[in-house]
């Protein structure tokens, strides 16, 4: 038998393995599942739609709490209380997005194998 | 005990927690694909199948079920390796990834042996002389002419010799 076919006998019969075969597993999945996916669901451009609606209908009180949002630092009493209604209502918004988006059907996602 | 089939079929219907078995069925056979490949660079080669898995993952709706599970794994480690290759080959040069060769084995010969083979010549080498597979299958795998990878065997031959 020439050297040749002897290593590659030899090679052929040879395993490896990995030093921890389960560590690896788990540490793969762990990072598959860390992995972040963008995807688009409908209830963004609905909510893109509402606050494109909601910020152009109030860009009055939007400009003035752009301009005057130093005041948060000089005097937070002062611009809470001029503020206090379009800062609950921009939150209760975001919540009410947030929460919802949880629970809609995915439009598009770079995810594809991910089923929740 | 299920096939690899199924445990795809779940993957994709059920969730991806079903992969792990798959990862735990084959995690030594890429890893052995690679560390020949690679010559024996043991952290190299668990890079690379830790890649290979990664992709399979996030790709697994492209799998073609009609195709052996861990032929389509291979395919994609080897894939993770001529980019990674591609990649270095800016910094490092080839021969070097072997020399940091951490595998101790006395009987090493095969390391040494295909050392001066160029990166596509050990992969085609490698699937051909260790794993058996045929020109075809190798063609396929790597998306290349049958008559490209039959004179790729000659010239590895040739410097083999």
């Amino acid at each position: 038998m020439s050297r040749f076919n002897k290593i590659i006998n030899t090679e052929k019969k040879r395993s490896y393995k990995l030093q921890n075969p389960n560590l690896f597993t788990k540490y793969v999945m762990i990072l598959a599942n860390n992995s972040k996916s963008i995807s688009i669901k409908p209830i963004d451009i609905t909510f893109f739609c509402i606050f494109t609606i909601v910020g152009a209908y109030y860009h009055e009180i939007v400009f003035s709490l752009l301009q005057n949002f130093y005041l948060i630092i000089l005097n937070p009493l002062k611009f809470i209380e001029v503020y206090l209604y379009p800062i609950l209502v921009s939150f209760g918004l975001i919540s009410l997005y947030g929460s919802l988006r949880e629970y809609d059907f995915t439009f598009f996602s770079t995810d594809k194998f991910n089923k929740k | 005990m299920q096939s690899d089939k199924e445990i795809v079929d779940l993957c994709l219907n059920d969730g991806i927690h079903h992969f792990e078995k798959i990862i735990k069925s084959y995690n030594n056979y890429v890893f052995g694909v690679m560390m020949r490949i690679t010559a024996g660079n043991i952290h190299f080669s668990e890079d690379l199948t830790q890649m290979a898995f990664l992709r399979a993952m996030k790709y697994l709706n492209s799998y073609d079920s009609s195709r052996e599970l861990k032929t389509w794994l291979v395919q994609i480690a080897i894939n993770c390796f001529k980019n990674e290759i591609k990649i270095m080959n800016k910094h490092v040069d080839i021969e070097d990834i072997a020399e940091q060769q951490v595998y101790e084995n006395k009987d090493d010969d095969f390391f040494n042996m295909i050392k001066p083979l160029s990166s596509t010549e050990r992969i085609i080498f490698t699937l051909k002389y260790v794993y058996d597979y045929k020109n075809e299958d190798i063609a396929k795998s790597l998306a290349m002419n049958i008559n490209t990878i039959k004179s790729i065997i000659k010239r590895a031959l040739v410097k083999l010799k």
